[in-house]
């Protein structure tokens, strides 16, 4: 056997195994380091629980404090939204990726509006909408529309156009064109911005819930600080990053399902 | 020999000039004076320096690009947008990713709503021709370069187009996969009375393929030489070693190396 030669390492590929390890122990280190600061008193016990404290809050809170109304609440919220959004901004998206004359129409005041932060909407939605359902889904609507409109136009004006004419050669009229060539050729372009937009779209409901609920993960969270319960906040991050994660997988795995040819 | 009639042209092209950018500060020529006709069966090659307004030419033919100046006559009408009876390949992969080859291919099909038993009758038929069927169920991604053109050739020959366009179809293909192909195209053209024209900057391709070798000068494009393929008189080969045995070959590839240095930018 040769001794292979002692090479550079940069974008040398590593084991599957070695790559997964790596990503938990970077966990392990985390949560030991935090644990350990916490048993050993190097943070205040108070401010900062250990996460054995966190875990055993968020059990609490889900098996005998009702919590899963709370956390379906916010699923709710951010499903009903995001869906109204990508309703708005696919079709709209592909029409202005497609055709000039709508996209120098739409794009000024779509631009426009990604620039406006979407919190500052809140004051003028409570005094339109008062405190129910309506504000809340009216601000993660404006967080998210605007750039999802902007990533599917983006994308669609990335299809090649040699796919157009060939199309256009084999006699598609502008109807089919579309129909046939441009949503196909798009679909799993919006569905990476759709993917993306989502983890956005959580960090909005977090806001909207704490400025302005009683119910949700976010209102939860704000209860638990009038009362001093570090704990319990954190047991609330940790359920929307473990949401979170999942919306992705299952973002991940439907792109799998429908777009098997790509893989 | 028989005269030709005149209604025996299926193309004419005449006095075809294509200025881009007209009406901005700079504008490119391309195209400067190009006329010839196309005859029923005929595969005619576009030949000429890197960048002289070849792809231009095919373009406009195609429909997808209008002339400056000139105009293009297809049977008897004037084209003045892309159409169905003027079938185009392009160099780069043009097959639909989100289809099957069989898909792929009737796609054109479908879209003029021909029968369902015709189209799978036709689909099956040029899955054969092209040697693809055992790929039909297959995804463009699974497939290789040359591959990807045969979907992309049966897909247009399905489509019955009176006029094949093809830009560099094959450029960018290996060398063997490229013969091969080129005697696949020789083949179709038999069995399809399919008529083509068909751009390429490579000269043994060009003497292999053209019943007739068209000669552009450098940009802006006219026609220097427009002769048919006297050495192979009026035959087609189907293989490609047999063309370098004729005597004539190795002149009239020097006659066209020759054209072509006199026209190089470089
Ligand atoms: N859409 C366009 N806008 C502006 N200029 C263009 C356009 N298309 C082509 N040209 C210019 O016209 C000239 C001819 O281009 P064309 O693509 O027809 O040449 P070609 O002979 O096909 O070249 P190649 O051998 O590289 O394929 C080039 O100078 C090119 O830059
Ligand atoms: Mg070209």
């Amino acid at each position: 056997m040769i001794a292979p030669k002692k090479r550079l390492e940069i974008r040398k590929p590593i084991k599957r195994l070695t790559s997964i390890y790596l990503g938990i122990l970077i966990w392990v280190i985390f949560f030991g380091t935090w644990q350990l600061a916490s048993s050993l008193g190097w943070v205040n016990a108070l401010l900062v629980p250990g996460p054995i404290d966190v875990i055993e809050a968020l059990r609490e809170l889900i098996f005998e404090r009702g919590f899963v109304s709370d956390i379906f609440d916010s699923i709710w919220r951010v499903v009903i939204s995001f869906l109204l959004a990508s309703a708005v901004a696919i079709p709209l998206g592909i029409l202005m990726g497609s055709f000039h004359g709508l996209e120098s129409f739409f794009n000024p005041f779509v631009s426009a509006w990604r620039y406006l932060p979407a919190p500052s909407f809140i004051p003028v939605l409570l005094m339109w909408f008062g405190t129910g359902e309506t504000p809340k889904l009216a601000l993660l609507f404006i967080g998210v529309v605007f750039f999802l409109i902007t990533m599917v136009m983006d994308y669609t004006k990335k299809i090649r156009v040699e796919l157009l004419e060939t199309a256009e050669t084999l006699g598609a009229n502008r109807n089919q064109l579309v129909r046939t060539v441009i949503i196909p050729a798009v679909l799993p372009d919006i569905f990476i911005a759709m993917r993306q937009m989502l983890a956005v779209t959580w960090t909005y409901l977090v806001i909207a819930e704490i400025v302005a609920s009683t119910t949700g993960i976010g209102a939860m969270m704000m209860r638990a600080r009038r009362f001093l319960h570090t704990d319990e906040i954190m047991a609330g991050i940790m359920i929307i990053g473990v949401l979170g994660l999942l919306f992705d997988l299952f973002f991940r795995y439907l792109h799998r399902k429908l777009f098997a040819y790509l893989y | 020999m028989t005269a030709i009639a005149k209604d025996d042209h299926i193309l004419r092209v005449e006095g075809l000039q294509k200025i881009f950018n007209q009406h901005l500060a700079e504008p490119v020529e391309a195209v400067q004076d190009v006329s010839f006709q196309v005859r029923s069966n005929e595969l005619t090659v576009l030949l000429g320096p890197s960048g002289c307004g070849k792809s231009t030419v095919l373009r406009v033919i195609a429909g997808l690009e209008l002339p400056s100046s000139g105009k293009i006559i297809h049977g008897d009408q004037v084209v003045n947008g892309p159409a169905r009876s003027r079938g185009m390949v392009f160099q780069s992969y043009t097959s639909f990713e989100w289809l099957t080859v069989a898909k792929n291919i009737e796609y054109g099909m479908k879209l003029h709503a021909v029968e369902p038993v015709i189209r799978k009758e036709r689909v099956e038929h040029y899955l054969e021709l092209v040697g693809l069927a055992d790929f039909r169920n297959a995804y463009p991604k699974q497939l290789s370069g040359g591959m990807k053109q045969r979907v992309a050739i049966a897909r247009t020959l399905a489509n019955e187009p009176e006029l094949l366009l093809m830009d560099e179809p094959f450029g960018a293909l290996d060398a063997e996969t490229r013969w091969n192909m080129q005697e696949l195209l020789i083949s179709l053209a038999q069995s399809t009375q399919t008529t083509i024209i068909l751009v390429t900057h490579d000269l043994s391709e060009a003497l292999f393929l053209g019943d007739r070798i068209i000669f552009f000068s450098k940009r802006p494009a006219t026609i220097i030489s427009d002769m048919p393929v006297a050495f192979k008189n009026k035959k087609r080969f189907a293989r490609k070693e047999d063309i370098l045995s004729e005597a004539k070959y190795k002149d009239a590839e020097q006659e066209l190396m020759r054209l072509m240095r006199s026209q190089s930018n470089i």
